[in-house]
């Protein structure tokens, strides 16, 4: 375990879920996964990452509101976020808006889909 | 033969609204079912939360569900073309129940058809993703086949697989009205995907069973899963002459031994058919609500049959497109479909970064 970075990768689509988490252990990281935004919590303060890669579009609650909690609780505030969704300008939907996402407090806001070797280097700017 | 089977941990299970699934059967690889389907539906604008298709031995076999909103325009569809009627079985009101992650895991695949099998509840097809496995049953025996699972998959205990709304309004008849949640409307150019993968030096094997003996499959797999052999792939199809096709994708330097221990349970031979094609080679890619927009599958499938690019099996569900092809064709797939599905470069920097000059803590900032 050591000085592995432990990033923990937060989205209600398992398949991304996976392919985020087989490349970030391919870098050297560590993983933990959460599947909506109440496990992220869950995982959060089981586990604290480093890093939390966040999706926005979620069930029972979305990655603003984890986010949101997160950058407003002294004890977590410190954890980079990273928050990525599917929103832009080629989609609309009904309960986001990609402005949103411009006044979240995460430190990265990254439209889907993002290339992982691209991601692998935000993450590496953050946490190393 | 009893075996002490473990319960395996899992992170959830989704269950899905009603659904039509339909089966094309009966055709020869000159009538490629699955892109025939995928073609019809998606010119139509309806989207199939999940679709599989096959073409082995001279047979070619599609599964695909639509919603139930789309039952009836789907059937007339299918009725209206002049070949896929002629091969079509309808199966109304099942559901997909999709566990994850399945790790690859044999134990995980054989404990979920045992389940369902000691169950007594019907398996009407099965496919994986990247990480999920999904099971179609009734719908009506959805909670009941989730149960099932419980047995022996732990399941965590804040998982609730059913969306609160759609749970009440199935319970009650009535549909609460609130916000709505991600519904997304797509048009791009370019299909955008993550990336595409591929696996080499794989084998597909097929086991052909009576349905009834799927609990007893399930348990056979199972106890595979205590070699390490893992899949890459599974999926199923079952018809209404009472057989059932597994079709599992493993590594080819697995495959004797895989073999060895399906064909004898107790040392016997259990009579299950056998059918091995390799070597083959798996390529996969995934992108953003995949299974939840129309025309994916269309335009893969139309991809490869404009570059002549034969698909063995494949399988949709959940975000992924899972293509199995003959040896020494996933490189000139991946081509045919990079015409159709851009991924992202590398090099662009698409992050919106916050300057550095803005606090962080309870201040908000607009870009």
């Amino acid at each position: 375990m050591g000085d592995k970075k432990l990033i923990l990768v937060v989205d209600d689509d398992p398949d991304l879920v996976e392919a985020v988490s087989l490349k970030l252990e391919s870098e050297g990281f560590r993983v933990a996964k959460a599947y909506d935004g109440i496990q992220a919590w869950q995982r959060i303060k089981e586990e604290r990452p480093d890093l939390i890669i966040l999706d926005v579009m979620m069930p029972k609650k979305n990655g603003y509101q984890v986010c949101d909690e997160i950058k407003q609780d002294p004890e977590y505030k410190e954890i980079t976020v990273v928050l990525l969704t599917a929103v832009g300008d080629a989609v609309t939907s009904t309960s986001y808006t990609h402005w949103d996402g411009k006044t979240a407090l995460a430190e990265e806001f990254i439209p889907k889909p993002i290339d992982l070797d691209n991601l692998m280097d935000i993450i590496k700017d953050y946490v190393g | 033969m009893s075996v002490n089977m473990e319960k395996i941990p899992i992170a959830g299970v989704k269950l899905s609204g009603e659904l039509l699934q339909f089966n094309i059967s009966g055709f020869s690889n000159a009538l490629d079912a699955k892109l025939e389907l995928s073609t019809l539906l998606a010119a139509n604008q309806m989207n199939m939360p999940f679709l599989s298709g096959v073409s082995l031995q001279e047979r070619s076999h599609a599964t695909g569900c639509v919603t139930v909103e789309n039952e009836a325009r789907a059937r007339a569809l299918i009725h209206g073309h002049s070949k896929l009627k002629l091969g079509v079985e309808f199966f109304p009101s099942v559901g997909l129940i999709t566990l994850f992650p399945h790790q690859s895991s044999l134990k995980i695949l054989g404990l979920s058809l045992f389940a369902l099998g000691a169950a007594h509840l019907p398996l009407y097809g099965m496919g994986s993703s990247l990480s999920a496995l999904t099971l179609i049953t009734d719908y009506a025996h959805l909670e009941g086949a989730l149960s099932a699972l419980e047995e022996h998959l732990a399941v965590p205990r804040e998982n609730d697989p059913f969306d609160a709304d759609l749970k009440e309004a199935t319970l009650t008849g009535t549909f609460k009205a609130g916000p709505m949640q991600t519904i997304a409307v797509y048009w791009e150019p370019r299909i955008k995907t993550y990336g595409f993968q591929s696996v080499t030096d794989l084998s597909l094997v097929e086991i052909t069973f009576p349905a009834q003996r799927i609990r007893a499959v399930g348990l056979k797999l199972y106890e595979l899963g205590e070699v390490p052999i893992g899949f890459r792939l599974v999926s199923a199809q079952s018809s209404t002459d009472g057989a059932c096709r597994i079709y599992l994708l493993i590594r080819r330097h697995s495959e004797q031994q895989a073999l060895e221990r399906i064909r004898t349970v107790g040392g016997e031979e259990t009579g299950d058919r056998l059918f091995v094609a390799s070597p083959l080679e798996l390529l996969h890619f995934q992108g953003p609500h995949y299974g939840d927009r129309y025309g994916i599958a269309e335009a893969a499938f139309k991809a490869l049959a404009f570059g002549s690019v034969p698909v063995l099996l494949a399988a949709c569900s959940q975000s992924c497109v899972c293509l199995v092809l003959p040896e020494s064709r996933a490189r000139e797939a991946e081509m045919c479909l990079s015409e159709v599905f851009e991924v992202p470069t590398r090099k662009a920097r698409f992050s919106e970064k916050r300057p550095q000059t803005l606090g962080r803590g309870n201040e908000r900032q607009n870009f």
